[in-house]
């Protein structure tokens, strides 16, 4: 009975130790993001030119049409791509850039390698209804505050931006 | 629409029990002798504590035992043991279990609902009178942080058969209804060895009535409340020499609290069981349809998406024994049809069969062998553009074995594993083990650890809603619990922790066209259940139960913390009997979206139940009226986002057993 009842508290420290152990740390992702703006799977096209793009704090840079950024390791977690695109413009000329993200916070977990496709059916943007459902406030400021040099008007003047005339 | 329909149907049901009563009292009733219930601990054969096996004897599974004449060979005394052969095969699970009566006498919607009153590590959403399915359905269950909607990581079992939709791997919600449920048995942290895919983060099994005694016992229950419900049940078992019969119809008719909440189900089952002592032969069938809608948020109703679904569960229940093995076969196929309003159309079917023996090697040694075979198959097509969707059954073999050791008196060991092995994704491992220590009468400590999987569904490996993956694999959950409790006849406590893990998740990621579905990531969630029962302190009961959980990331419909309480109140008084409950859930940490986006308003709800049974034993009969005062408090409440709960609200109803 001695022996049994050692058994039988070995076998719950043992499951306690099993349980307090486990523990968990936030890992890493290997994230890339694809300039999808010409899937051709889409009704419209447009010609979009990423100029800079960030996502969980970590920037991809300037990705062409139907390219695909270099691969960058993120903290795993949820966020919204925050991009400025330029219309038509390769060059990425202050007057054709605006203020551009994905529609839904974008998730990677840990030990995820995750190619994050910005296309017409998942983005949102500053400009009067095209289609495209309007940028958040949140959002928008938060691409002002990463890229100043490009001088986007405030979100209430959002629509007065060059591009969007 | 259907009001008229189900109007006709109570009618009809009510003129025949007219006839009924008005006629002769039935069939007088062979006594019973005084034995008490089966309870869930027996080790041996119909709830018989293996201790009280007698040497030599024959335990059929109806619960006849012979005890033979050394001298003659034959019988000499027969004892007949009334109740059935526990429902847990595994003595070191922690589990609820409840009876079919107390969840005919919940005020809550459901079964599901009732069940999730019982144990607070249990949740279930809802919406109103019936859960739905697709876009906006609830109904969803999850257990210790697994499950959700649609429901694939908790397994329904009735009467030894998985039931799960062949297309998106979830269980019908709507299809439980308790009038011919004997006993549910919620297994906490699931139990794959013995029940195969999707008990990953627990297992529901439900076992269904048939009558112990010659004779016959009619009920039925009639209802009305509020929102032009209307709800007619009517089941019937019976008992003659070696047949039983079992068969019940429940019609519910609602046109709900708010605008696409209307809704019909109808659901017929019939069993015929034909028994030996040493063998038994069962069949059940049961249809169910279910006719509704997605009402949609309330900011955005959608009344016109409606669906329309029909299912049919069929199996077959071989039972043979001898001294010491108890040999089970079963043959099933669970098949269905369902139509969206938005033009999608499926068929589905799961089949299979599973043979078992559970061998009494020694006092204390028993061991249990099955093999179980599946074939998943569904076709899925667009109704208006006539577009199939490509889409490949799978089928599964496996092996599985457990066994139960009793070492010394107080000391129960479970030991398990199954081998699996699917044509789609080859060969998985599962396991558990546990121990349950019975210190002192009533004083126990108990762990477990199990290993659980789940298979990826049609969907997920084919159709693109949004996106679909060919090459998915299992999804497996490791769950680990622990504690311990104390149970005397007035007081019941006990307290488990437990730690939810799980590999392998199939997760969507992105948006259409852009989304993928991949098999990636580990989640941990630690818990600790309690609950408290005080029994019969006079006329009265109070069951408190709570479960806190760390749930992490995904807290889409996977709330925090959760406290159910229900305070009986009962007394007999010669052949009137007068009785209520009080119930209550508070549900904390409620998301809609996981990583804590879109919290919903904790939820906090009462019931009220009144009941006054009528026993008129001269004509064999019992009346019993009763009145649901459900949400009493009228409070403004939601589980999912945007789908109101039903305001105060009342069903009024009259049982006549027979």
């Amino acid at each position: 009975m001695k022996l049994v009842g050692k058994m039988a508290a070995g076998l719950m420290l043992a499951v306690l130790v099993a349980v307090v152990g486990c523990g968990s740390d936030k890992g890493s992702a290997t994230v890339s993001i694809k300039n999808d703006f010409n899937n051709a799977s889409m009704a419209y096209q447009p010609p979009w030119t990423i100029c800079e793009s960030s996502y969980l704090g970590v920037q991809f840079g300037k990705i062409l049409l139907g390219e695909t950024s270099a691969e960058q390791k993120v903290t795993p977690g949820l966020d919204y791509v925050l991009m400025v695109a330029s219309w038509n413009d390769t060059t990425c000329a202050k007057e054709h850039c605006l203020p551009l993200a994905t529609k839904a916070e974008e998730e990677v977990v840990d030990g995820q390698t995750r190619t994050i496709a910005i296309n017409m059916a998942n983005h949102q943007g500053p400009c009067p209804p095209t289609g495209v459902e309007p940028i958040p406030e949140a959002q928008y400021d938060r691409i002002l505050a990463l890229w100043p040099a490009y001088d986007f008007k405030s979100y209430p003047e959002r629509i007065t931006n060059t591009q969007c005339q | 629409m259907g009001i008229k329909r189900s109007g006709w149907i109570i009618a009809g049901i009510a003129l025949g029990l007219l006839i009924w009563i008005s006629g002769p009292a039935g069939a007088e009733e062979v006594p019973a002798p005084a034995v008490p219930p089966a309870e869930g601990q027996g080790s041996g054969f119909a709830g018989v504590k293996s201790a009280e096996y007698p040497e030599g004897g024959t335990a059929a599974p109806t619960g006849k035992i012979i005890e033979k004449n050394p001298d003659v060979g034959e019988p000499s005394i027969e004892v007949e043991i009334l109740g059935r052969k526990p429902i847990s095969k595994d003595k070191t699970e922690d589990s609820t279990q409840v009876s079919g009566q107390k969840l005919r006498d919940s005020p809550r919607p459901s079964t599901l609902e009732a069940l999730s009153q019982e144990a607070a590590d249990v949740y279930v959403s809802g919406r109103g009178a019936m859960h739905g399915v697709s876009s906006g359905a609830s109904g969803g269950i999850h257990i210790r942080g697994f499950g959700g909607s649609p429901n694939s990581q908790v397994l329904m079992v009735e009467d030894g058969v998985p039931d799960y939709q062949g297309i998106f791997g979830h269980p019908i919600p709507d299809a439980y209804v308790p009038f011919l449920i004997d006993e549910v048995l919620v297994i906490k942290g699931g139990d794959s060895v013995l029940y195969g895919t999707n008990a990953m983060g627990g297992a529901i099994l439900i076992r269904n009535r048939w009558r112990e005694r010659e004779g016959y016992e009619f009920l039925d229950d009639s209802a009305f409340g509020s929102y032009s419900t209307l709800r007619e049940s009517l089941s019937m078992l019976g008992r003659s020499g070696p047949w039983d019969t079992a068969a019940a119809f429940t019609a519910l008719s609602t046109q709900g609290h708010r605008k696409g909440m209307d809704g019909d189900e109808t659901i017929g089952e019939a069993a015929v069981q034909y028994r030996r002592p040493d063998y038994l032969l069962a069949i059940r069938d049961k249809l169910v349809h279910l006719d509704g809608a997605d009402p949609g948020p309330a900011t955005h109703p959608t009344p016109d998406h409606r669906f329309d679904v029909w299912r049919n569960n069929a199996s077959i229940n071989i039972t043979k024994d001898t001294e010491s093995v108890h040999l089970t076969a079963i043959p099933y196929i669970n098949f269905g049809v369902h139509r969206l309003y938005d033009g999608f159309y499926s068929r589905d079917y799961v089949g299979g069969g599973k043979a078992e023996a559970d061998w009494k090697i020694r006092r204390s040694v028993e061991a249990l062998i099955g093999l179980a075979t599946e074939q998943v198959e569904g076709k899925v097509k667009n109704r208006i553009s006539d577009e199939k969707s490509p889409v490949k059954g799978s089928n599964n073999t496996s092996l599985y074995h457990q066994l139960s050791l009793w070492p010394v008196g107080p000391i129960t060991l479970v030991l398990g594993a199954r081998e699996f092995w699917s044509s789609k994704y080859g060969f998985a491992f599962l396991y558990k083990a546990g121990g349950r220590w019975e210190i002192t009468d009533g004083l126990f400590l108990r762990a477990r650890v199990a290993r659980n999987f789940r298979q990826p569904t049609i969907r997920e490996l084919y159709l693109p809603f949004p996106t679909a993956n060919p090459a998915l694999k299992p999804e497996f959950s490791r769950n680990w619990d622990f504690g311990g409790g104390w149970e005397s006849g007035r007081l019941e406590i006990s307290c488990m922790g437990y730690v939810s893990e799980a590999d392998n998740l199939i997760k969507y990621f992105g948006v259409w066209p852009s989304a993928e579905v991949v098999n990636i990531d580990h989640i941990t969630i630690p818990g600790v259940e309690a609950s408290v029962g005080l029994k019969r302190l006079g006329p009265v009961s109070l069951f408190i139960t709570g479960d806190w959980q760390d749930i992490g990331r995904y807290t889409r419909q996977n709330p925090d913390g959760k406290l159910d309480f229900t305070l009986e109140a009962g007394k007999d008084f010669s052949e009137h009997f007068l009785g209520g409950s009080l119930s209550g859930e508070w549900v904390h940490g409620l998301y809609m979206a996981d990583y804590s986006r879109q919290p919903i308003n904790d939820v906090f709800t009462m019931d009220l139940a009144f009941r006054y049974r009528y026993d008129l034993r001269e004509r064999g009969l019992t009346l019993e009226p009763y009145l649901f005062l459900r949400n009493f408090l009228d409070r403004k409440y939601a589980y999912i986002k945007d789908y109101p709960m039903p305001g105060f609200n009342i069903l009024i109803g009259l049982k006549m057993e027979i």
